[in-house]
């Protein structure tokens, strides 16, 4: 048996060099990622009526999952209690300030652990003082 | 004086090549889990190191049964012609030992899967069509490469060793 030096280097050349050709073109040919399949929007009314719109793109189920994913929500909470929205607080025992969960302006019969969201839904946290 | 015989085979060629079409059959089965990691190339190289062209005999058994298995579909067409040019480059390169020089054989053959598999889809879907094919399956293709430099590099030497000593050469 022949042990050829020249055609083993040559066959190895050839081999790294398509690797790194298809490699490349691969690279070059691959589809953008998607950040997520699903886009809503989520707008935090203050005190003073100020509205923070937020787009957010994600996969999620349910809207909690999403808020907390961009942490307009700082942790998700098992038992739906959400204190704060965006930075700001409503706590009812402070000055009966609560936050209203409303889809396009009606209010949610559910809290946003429960609320399943699809491409194109619009949601809104108001703060609230009382009833 | 020899007897005569009807059959151009040996009886042990017709256990081995037997065997080895089944182990092709059942080794691509047992890998299906792994997107284009297969022991094909390395059993085919090897037979034909052995055997010389009458590696065809197995690899067209292998042929026929994934045939019968999966299904006469486009990828049938390919499987008719990409294993026997692997027959073929091995008979060409069969007085040769490096173990390097096999795997980077396995390797560019795992590399260049895509494109020999692609002329049935170049004449279905034309030049668009054949071009997607191929681009397409690139990282099954580098997959390919990578599954066949390793699966060589493991197993080529013993593989090669326990055919040698089947076919009694040395």
């Amino acid at each position: 048996m022949k042990t050829n030096k020249k055609l083993t280097i040559i066959l190895s050349a050839v081999l790294l060099s398509l690797l790194a050709t298809f490699c490349t073109v691969f690279i070059l040919n691959r589809p953008d990622t998607e950040t997520g399949s699903k886009t809503i929007s989520f707008t935090v009314i203050d005190a003073e009526k100020k509205e923070t719109e937020f787009e957010i793109k994600t996969d999620e189920e349910f809207l909690a999952n999403a808020l907390v994913n961009e942490k307009i929500v700082p942790t998700y909470s098992a038992d739906g209690l959400y204190l704060t929205f965006n930075g700001i607080t409503a706590d009812w025992n402070d000055n009966e300030s609560w936050w209203c969960i409303t889809e396009e302006g009606v209010q949610t019969a559910v809290g946003i652990n429960d609320i399943a969201i699809e491409d194109g839904d619009s949601f809104e946290a108001t703060y609230t003082i009382g009833f | 004086m020899k007897r005569p015989t009807l059959s151009v085979f040996s009886p042990k060629e017709i256990v081995v090549f037997g065997l080895f079409a089944a182990m092709m059959i059942i080794g691509k089965e047992v890998l299906a889990f792994l997107p284009n990691i297969e022991i094909v190339t390395l059993f085919i190289m090897v037979l034909t190191l052995s055997y010389g062209l009458r590696a065809l005999i197995p690899v067209y058994i292998f042929v026929f049964a994934e045939g019968l298995l999966y299904g006469f579909g486009l990828w049938f067409w390919s499987y008719l012609y990409i294993w026997a040019i692997l027959v073929f480059i091995s008979f060409a390169l069969r007085k040769f030992d490096s173990l390097i020089l096999w795997t980077a054989l396995s390797g560019i053959f795992g590399l260049l899967f895509g494109i020999l598999s692609s002329p049935p889809h170049f004449f279905i879907s034309g030049i668009g069509g054949g071009i997607s094919y191929i681009i397409a399956g690139l990282s099954f293709d580098i997959t390919h490469c990578i599954g066949n430099i390793v699966i060589t590099l493991a197993l080529f030497v013993p593989l090669k060793k326990l055919l040698f000593k089947l076919k009694g050469k040395t």
